[in-house]
């Protein structure tokens, strides 16, 4: 009898402590080699001798130049692109408590997508004010299917149905766009699939703030989200104001998927693989799963990027077609489950 | 620190079926919407955006075939783009223009419409018949034309751009009118339509073309032999300083880049799509191939604002600045009057404008085609023989 006892006490491998250690390092590996591997692969020849000394020493080369102002900055910013998505499509799978709310299908994107192809299509040389107008239009999207959503509270199910209208709504507005200005679309149509063609260190300068910003506040998000998760009326009791807390995580969430939309389009479906994989490989804390997502978001989107640019090379695929075609037999999977 | 509930505890079985029903729906939703953004891109160009299945050969060379003609006296048949034969019995008298370029050899060979879709400035018609032509029955956009006005206008002949849409051509193949799907970029396609159109209209306009086409091969002829033997090499940057789209040898500027010797670095490259002219590029390509002069091609309204902008685009994103060209302020913006629809009747000048952009020094003078109406032979300002760093005279408005 004790020792049937003891058996049912014995903590499931998946929460020792172990066996997070474990995840987390495979995901720190993945990314860290997911960017010397971006940073190797390359149209341009460089041999390994030549990056080394090059980021030891960087000369006035072409070579230089290319490693520094094209390679560089384009994976780092895959990788910082890959961890705002994903803690977006953390946090606001648990605000929603719904695990299909990512800020692609709830809408936060396609209203910055939007708001970001008004500006290229209408006032291409007003170009550098995409991404306070993606932020606008992340807002005004969570906004309304806040407005939408709205009975008596916030219930998931209600947030998810109208975030699908919304982006409906601003897909539709993205496909009017482009039906009227024909003639203008080419520029346009890139930054609906997600590209990373051409990006250099502004637009790394442009999300940074915001990844710092979501990385350091995470810890402190932990707990509501966690909250959240146990019921309204429970996270009530416990003494969390909880429209507030849902208020104010849907705002980090929106201003990390704009970051990321307005420097490098639509890009979809990071938000909602990875961190629903980091909670299928382990099923702790948020705050653990918001961290993790982000390494691992990082890691997902430099490893695609450079598959991207590499496997028709010189032809630069966007990496957004990639990313549907890796989330697309993921879906099935999930409904398979 | 515990670990939080997830999500299939917190509700009960009903909720969970209710939940795997909204999945399956929100998964079809999204899946096909992420098909769709992958198919509509990077495939569209301006041109073409449906894929068409031709009767005939599938395949890119499928929708550009320069118009052919046969016979020189009524009966004529047809031959378009697309393979399609339109027989035609006696001159047109009705007839309706979908795209501005065939609608300028028209007018330009002496030809009238009775309907059009709203044409732009860029294209050039003659000043005196700018009024009439203002005042013809609109037929709406160019690749979404008024279906309805068309049948109105009663035309006995169409002529379209092979960017119509397949449904628009089905629709418009069932009016009772011959139908003549034209792709006007390369130069083969240009002295084609002449000579069609020519024969068409028949009478002086016949003289008119042939005197056209002898203007064209004798400007050609004039240009190259004067291109100097080392041939340089350019790349044709469509659009964006984002999106590194390459034009290629069958787009208006890549042929005549072609036909001038000068080596497009994009050259012989797969397009994007079936029909397209572009192919998306890595910017490491650009490094490693150096061109040694930019081309630039840009939507935006103005000649002056679009080449403001692209330089601005262009100096500000350091990734630009590895590229040896760019640096050394080798770029040059192509003009929408000759390089966005084709330029009709101004082709020498336009073959004129890419041969000074490529060698200054050999051909020191170019008009600005933006300086006054419609008109590029004529007048219009010439630009320095060196370009100073940073800036272009501005078009007169």
């Amino acid at each position: 009898m004790a020792r049937q006892v003891t058996a049912e006490h014995r903590t499931p491998f998946r929460r020792r402590p172990i066996y997070r250690a474990i995840v987390v390092t495979v995901f720190v590996v993945l990314l860290v080699g997911g960017l010397l591997a971006g940073i190797r692969s390359g149209t341009y020849p460089l041999s390994p001798a030549q990056i080394v000394s090059t980021l030891l020493d960087r000369d006035g080369s072409v070579a230089a130049r290319v490693l520094w102002d094209i390679r560089l900055p384009r994976v780092l910013l895959a990788a910082l692109v890959g961890a705002n998505l994903a803690v977006s499509g953390a946090i606001l799978q648990g605000v929603m408590r719904n695990p299909l709310a990512d800020p692609g299908i709830i809408g936060i994107s396609a209203g910055a997508g939007f708001f970001g192809i008004v500006i290229l299509v209408l006032y291409p040389q007003h170009q550098p004010f995409v991404p306070l107008a993606a932020f606008v239009g992340s807002m005004a999207a969570a906004g309304l299917i806040y407005v939408l959503a709205w009975r008596d509270g916030i219930q998931p199910m209600r947030v998810i149905l109208a975030g699908v209208a919304v982006s409906a709504l601003f897909g539709a507005g993205i496909s009017a766009m482009l039906v009227f200005y024909s003639d203008r679309v080419q520029g346009a149509l890139v930054f609906l699939a997600g590209s990373m063609s051409a990006r250099s260190w502004p637009e790394v300068a442009t999300i940074l703030p915001y990844t710092m910003l979501g990385l350091l506040v995470a810890p402190a998000l932990s707990r509501p989200l966690e909250l959240l998760l146990l019921g309204d009326d429970v996270a009530r009791a416990v003494g969390l104001r909880v429209e507030a807390a849902r208020l104010g995580l849907t705002a980090v969430a929106a201003l990390l998927a704009a970051s990321a939309v307005s420097v490098v389009g639509l890009l979809g479906f990071v938000g909602l693989i990875v961190p629903h994989t980091v909670r299928l490989l382990t099923r702790c804390g948020q705050r653990y799963l918001i961290l993790v997502s982000a390494l691992a978001g990082a890691a997902l989107v430099v490893i695609s990027d450079t598959f991207a640019r590499t496997v028709a090379s010189p032809v630069d695929i966007p990496v957004g077609i990639v990313m549907a075609a890796v989330g697309a037999p993921f879906f099935l999977v999930l409904l398979r489950r | 620190m515990g670990c939080a509930v997830d999500f299939d505890r917190a509700k009960g079985p009903e909720v969970t079926r209710l939940r795997s029903v909204c999945l399956l729906g929100v998964a079809a939703t999204v899946a096909l919407a992420g098909c769709g953004q992958s198919e509509s891109s990077p495939a569209a160009s301006g041109t073409s955006t449906t894929s068409t299945a031709s009767t005939s050969d599938v395949g890119s060379g499928a929708k550009d075939r320069p118009l052919s003609i046969e016979g020189t006296t009524y009966p004529l048949t047809v031959t378009d783009a697309f393979g399609e034969k339109v027989t035609l019995n006696e001159r047109p008298k009705r007839v309706a223009m979908l795209t501005g370029t065939s609608m300028s050899i028209w007018y330009d060979l002496g030809g009238a419409a009775a309907a059009s879709v709203a044409v732009t400035d860029n294209i050039k018609l003659p000043e005196q018949t700018r009024a009439q032509i203002n005042a013809l029955p609109k037929l709406g956009q160019s690749f979404q034309p008024d279906l309805e006005a068309l049948a109105a206008a009663q035309p006995d002949l169409v002529i379209a751009d092979s960017g119509l849409s397949q449904e628009a051509r089905s629709t418009i193949q069932r009016l009772d009118a011959g139908v003549l799907i034209a792709r006007i970029h390369t130069y083969e396609q240009l002295e084609a339509a002449y000579r069609v159109y020519g024969t068409i209209l028949g009478g002086p306009a016949t003289a008119t073309a042939d005197q056209r086409i002898a203007a064209f091969t004798q400007g050609r002829k004039q240009l190259k032999d004067k291109v100097p033997g080392t041939p340089r090499s350019v790349a044709i940057v469509y659009v964006t300083a984002k999106n590194v789209a390459l034009k290629l040898d069958q787009s208006i500027a890549g042929d005549m880049v072609s036909t001038l010797g000068i080596r497009n670095i994009a050259s012989g490259r797969t397009p994007d799509a079936a029909g397209s002219e572009t192919t998306p590029m890595d910017l490491e390509f650009l490094a490693k191939e150096q061109p040694d002069v930019i081309l630039v091609t840009s939507m935006i309204g103005s000649n002056a604002a679009a080449r403001e902008t692209m330089d601005k685009q262009l100096k500000g994103n350091p990734a630009w600045s590895a590229i040896n060209a760019v640096r050394d302020n080798k770029i040059v913006f192509l003009p929408q009057q000759y390089f966005l629809y084709n330029p009709g009747s101004d082709y020498v000048q336009a073959l004129g404008y890419i041969a000074h952009a490529v060698y200054p020094d050999t051909f020191p003078t170019v008009a600005d085609p933006s300086a006054g109406a419609g008109s590029g032979a004529s007048g219009g300002a010439t630009m320095p023989a060196t370009m100073p760093p940073g800036s272009m005279p501005s078009a007169r408005p």
